[in-house]
């Protein structure tokens, strides 16, 4: 029985197209196999009077896409990332962005202003830099993923779960070790400020901080720090963060870090003479410290107010 | 209520059998689209991209034996259920079995 031959053959060309998606080894069986199966359901078309073209054409449409039937002899995965690798992917990709995204951005920002840019270059060149860390982080991630996903690996992967990884929820011992160090900490910066405006460091009685902080700047960060050490006492009192609170530390946060960020570019926060003590380096030094500091304030202000909300998400509700 | 919104469940609960029928089906050697019309009047209606697949699997997984039969005008693929087939057709066929009990003692024990 000879097929008559048309222009449209779209028994073969299904048969072709399927063919080319699946390993050579497999390719000529599979044409065969394909054009078969294709030809025993066109028969009962044809017999019924249905005109060639309009039977292969119905029959192939059945049959689906070609890569996802030659997909589905193979058994080849026909997604990107399956359930297998899906959490442990999400996993990795959330903390390679948490981590290596911000390490990038100081890192970035540090080198521009070292090399004597502006405020407003470190943001031109921080938006490009964060776009493509972001996209490199991902394509590389998934990448991988996507491979050990079609190598067939059922090794253990690094992010494989266990019940140690569950978040521990927000328990009194360790809202009383928050407050703790709240209170440790705020007494020895308040005790720092206070000692370096009276009193100096070392023999020579050096003074960091500029003088002319006294007594506005000096009282208004007392006052911050006695009031982030009512927050933390509070939070301890309730037995966990509310919206509220974690709100008020962030506003404090805040206040101190814009004020000090501001005062350090403004160069009022450090003692005039401090820069002298370093010689001919002095203006070098000075752009460092002004660049770490900077740094440091931001840091801490993120990470108190990024750290206060995850706490409260993590708290059962109240 | 529509049926649509029952197909889902419905086809996973019939893919199983779809093996099952196949396996006992061939004990006699068969082909693929002839396979298609003895599943759909023995009662396990099913279609040409869900059958292919699944005897091409069974093949490489050692349950069913293929020949190419080039005796009539156009060359097919036989299938034969092998001795492994054999055996897990007993095993599937055991399975549906105490599901059917299973499921007839849950909906006693209902009412």
């Amino acid at each position: 029985m000879s097929r008559p031959t048309t222009g449209a053959r779209y028994a073969e060309r299904y048969a072709a197209a399927v063919a080319r998606a699946v390993p050579s080894s497999a390719r000529e069986e599979v044409r065969a196999e394909v054009a078969a199966t294709i030809a025993d359901q066109v028969e009962p078309r044809l017999a019924a009077g249905e005109a060639v073209d309009d039977a292969e054409r119905a029959v192939v449409e059945g049959l689906g896409d070609p890569m996802a039937y030659a997909a589905s002899l193979v058994d080849r995965p026909m997604w990107l990332i399956g359930p297998r690798y899906y959490a442990a992917w999400v996993r990795l990709l959330r903390l390679l962005l948490l981590v290596v995204t911000p390490c990038v951005m100081v890192g970035v920002a540090i080198a521009t202003l070292l090399q004597g840019g502006g405020i407003g270059e470190v943001i031109g060149v921080l938006v490009p830099v964060v776009l493509q860390s972001v996209v490199q982080i991902a394509f590389w991630t998934t990448l991988v993923f996507f491979i050990l996903e079609r190598t067939g690996s059922t090794g253990e992967t690094i992010t494989d779960w266990s019940p140690d990884h569950l978040p521990a929820f927000e328990t009194r011992g360790v809202a009383l070790s928050d407050f703790v160090a709240t209170v440790v900490m705020s007494l020895l910066l308040g005790g720092a400020v206070v000692w370096d405006r009276f009193v100096g460091w070392g023999s020579r009685g050096v003074r960091v901080l500029s003088p002319d902080l006294w007594p506005v700047f000096t009282v208004g960060f007392l006052v911050i720090l006695a009031l982030t050490v009512l927050v933390s006492g509070l939070v301890l009192a309730r037995g966990g963060w509310s919206l509220p609170l974690a709100v008020a530390n962030l506003l404090l946060g805040t206040v101190t870090a814009v004020v000090a960020v501001v005062l350090v570019w403004q160069h009022r926060l450090l003692a005039p003479d401090l820069a002298a003590l370093f010689g001919g380096a002095g203006t070098t030094v000075g752009t460092i410290l002004d660049v770490i500091l900077t740094a440091v304030f931001l840091g801490v202000l993120i990470g108190s107010a990024v750290d206060g909300f995850r706490k409260l998400r993590r708290a059962p509700a109240a | 209520m529509s049926q649509d919104e029952f197909d889902g469940h419905l086809q996973e609960l019939r893919r199983g059998t779809i093996v099952l029928a196949s396996l006992q089906l061939l004990r006699e050697p068969g082909y693929g689209y002839g396979l298609l019309e003895q599943l759909a009047s023995a009662g396990f209606p099913t279609d040409a991209n869900t059958l292919y697949p699944l005897l091409r699997r069974l093949e490489k997984q050692g349950f069913l034996d293929s020949e190419w039969n080039t005796e009539e005008a156009r060359p097919r693929k036989f299938y034969r259920t092998s001795a492994a087939g054999l055996r897990l057709a007993d095993t599937l066929i055991r399975e549906v079995a105490a599901i059917a009990a299973a499921t007839a003692a849950l909906s006693e024990s209902e009412h």
